[in-house]
């Protein structure tokens, strides 16, 4: 892929051309090199990218650079997985073990392993949340200041290890959001889950109907009935009769019954002798 | 070519924003005119008004009647013209049971058990009217909630919230035309419902033919429990109306009054009983004074009982079994029991 005859460009060259720090560069040396390298030219496109929309300028996106981005996504295998926030130190542990698999230097996995950190914190603070629309924005105001203490793009793959972990954490606080409703995680572990997540003694609401399961005792409606039941024992009052006597003759007499007219009566039909007796 | 294009994007921007404004306004005025019509009306005398249809008007529908877990559907008819109302009143579900109310009686039937009761109607223009300063009473609040719809007719929502835990809140959702009660709930403390009642359809016929009150013809067989006639305090000689007015209150809980005693046996059995009615002017309870000595009382009629909404306590004293029943709290038919005092 990349071509022989020109020297390999480090990814701090790649961040001083971002930066416009040309001083020192062969510049169109650095360029031919960048050309024929296509992981530094994806680079190179997604860079621009970050950089865009962290000016807030207007991005143009082709099908090309999403296919290039859906990639790059892919090959970045600890933010490709949906996981839930109960095992996120895993995912940390997950993304420690897989640096050493990633393309970037030995000074971007400490500013990566940083940037991390920066939105465990803030996981750990949004935990309570509820609302995941509202959990990169933080993050991403974190981003931009401390995009304004170095130059720009000396903080370039700052800005994409952060970006990044903003994708992971609109996925994490997807599941949170999941986790909150009560849901299983089955329901997203649809086709990009590939951890088997166990539930964690919560109520889960798919686990409350089980294929084939008896359906609850209800009393048949010939069955049922309302009838005088003392509060204490739950059981019924042996003296029915008197109290219906009572009831019906409160109710003939109410001043207030009378608002409602027969509808009060409803207690008294609704009552049902033979019902209390089975 | 550039500001063309943009100003065209303004242009469809501002017309799409208008035909928003323009469907949100059609559906925002009619609430701004329903809400301002709304103000307009008092919750209180809605609920008068709501009192006054229920007597009134001929209806006829299906309602559902929720007790606790219980539902039950039941079939409503009634009639009203100069001679007066004629009620009826018939369970869907299990047994058939009903009850048949008209100027001067009612009947309730069991076909399962062959039983009726049967008791003395009042006439209902002398009960009395509710309450003239209930809102002034601090014993509840009226206050509208937002508009609703019930068995396919748009309703007014009223709250009637209580003061204390001395007594049930109350909804009622009330038809906007003909006032009529078509939902009712009754509340306990701040989001237990204890009793409902929802109309599933209704209808104001002109007229309901009267044989549709009649008995039916197979209840002969029936056993039918008729009550003696009772004393009323008022109007009585002086000897009788002290034997009448022998039921005092020592300390009642805030805003229940007395308003009728009567003196008479009870249909089941032969045992004399004062009857004391007290109101708060929604809530009322009934207090019977059962004259027995302690011996002769059934120790189960002690303590609280249940049916839904309903509360039923009973006390034993030395001479007389004491039972308060009413459409409130549990504490309240408590306390009120517990307040009892017999003139000897």
């Amino acid at each position: 892929m990349a071509n022989s005859n020109l020297p390999p460009i480090s990814e701090e060259q790649l961040s001083q051309l971002m930066d416009g720090e040309w001083d020192g560069l062969n510049s169109s040396q650095c360029v031919a090199s960048i050309c024929n390298d296509e992981r530094l030219r994806s680079k190179w496109s997604r860079y621009h990218l970050i950089r865009d929309c962290m000016k807030s300028e207007p991005v143009h996106v082709n099908n090309q650079l999403l296919a290039n981005i859906s990639a790059a996504i892919d090959d970045e295998q600890t933010y490709s997985n949906i996981t839930p926030l109960s095992i996120f130190s895993d995912v940390v542990g997950v993304t420690a073990s897989s640096e050493s698999d990633d393309q970037v230097s030995e000074n971007s996995e400490d500013i990566h392993t940083e940037a991390i950190e920066t939105v465990s914190a803030f996981i750990a603070k949004a935990k309570p949340a509820t609302a995941s629309a509202t959990a990169p924005a933080p993050v991403t105001a974190s981003a931009t200041a401390s995009a304004t203490k170095n130059t720009f793009w000396g903080t370039g793959l700052k800005g994409f290890a952060v970006a990044a972990s903003v994708a992971a954490v609109t996925v994490v606080g997807m599941n949170v959001w999941q986790e909150h409703n009560a849901t299983s995680v089955n329901s997203a572990a649809s086709s990009i889950a590939t951890h088997s997540v166990v539930s964690n003694g919560g109520v889960d609401a798919f686990s409350l109907q089980v294929n084939g399961s008896r359906l609850p005792q209800v009393d048949f409606v010939s069955n049922t009935g309302a009838f005088w039941v003392s509060p204490q024992t739950a059981e019924r009052v042996s003296d029915e009769q008197r109290l219906n006597m009572f009831l019906s003759q409160h109710l003939e007499n109410s001043p207030t019954a009378s608002r409602e007219g027969l509808l009060s009566y409803s207690r008294l039909v609704g009552y049902d002798d033979q019902a209390a007796e089975q | 070519m550039a500001l063309p294009s943009m100003s065209n994007i303004w242009l469809r921007a501002s017309v799409f924003s208008m035909g928003c404004a323009i469907a949100a306004g059609m559906s925002v005025v009619p609430a701004v005119w329903a809400g301002a019509e709304q103000r307009e009306l008092d919750p209180a005398n809605l609920v008068r008004e709501m009192s006054m249809a229920l007597k009134m008007l001929n209806y006829e529908g299906k309602f559902v009647h929720v007790q606790g877990s219980n539902v039950t559907a039941m079939h409503i008819i009634h009639s009203s013209d100069s001679k007066g109302e004629l009620e009826r009143l018939i369970s869907l579900d299990g047994e058939a049971r009903e009850v048949i109310r008209n100027n001067s009686l009612v009947t309730c039937i069991w076909p399962g058990t062959q039983s009726v009761v049967i008791s003395k109607s009042k006439p209902r223009d002398l009960l009395p009217k509710l309450d003239a300063n209930l809102t002034t009473g601090n014993r509840y609040a009226f206050e509208f909630g937002k508009p609703d719809r019930v068995a396919g007719i748009p309703t007014h929502v009223v709250n009637v919230i209580p003061m204390d835990k001395h007594r049930y809140g109350y909804r009622f959702w009330i038809d906007q035309t003909s006032k009529m009660l078509l939902r009712s709930m009754l509340l306990e403390g701040h989001d237990k419902i204890v009793e409902q009642v929802l109309f599933t359809e209704i209808e104001y016929p002109d007229s309901i033919s009267q044989a549709r009150f009649d008995i039916y013809p197979n209840t002969t067989q029936l056993s039918w429990l008729e009550p003696k006639r009772a004393l009323a305090a008022s109007g009585l000689p002086k000897a009788l109306s002290d034997k009448v007015d022998r039921v005092g209150f020592a300390d009642l809980p805030m805003g229940y009054e007395e308003v009728s005693e009567t003196y008479s046996p009870m249909p089941s059995n032969s045992t004399p009983v004062s009857h004391v009615m007290l109101t708060d002017g929604m809530a009322s309870v009934s207090v019977y004074v059962e004259y027995l000595a302690k011996s002769e009382h059934n120790l189960s009629a002690v303590g609280l009982s249940s049916m839904g909404a309903m509360n039923a306590y009973g006390m034993s004293l030395e001479n007389a079994l004491i039972t308060a029943v009413g459409e409130v709290p549990a504490e309240t038919v408590r306390a009120i029991a517990m307040a009892v005092k017999i003139r000897q």
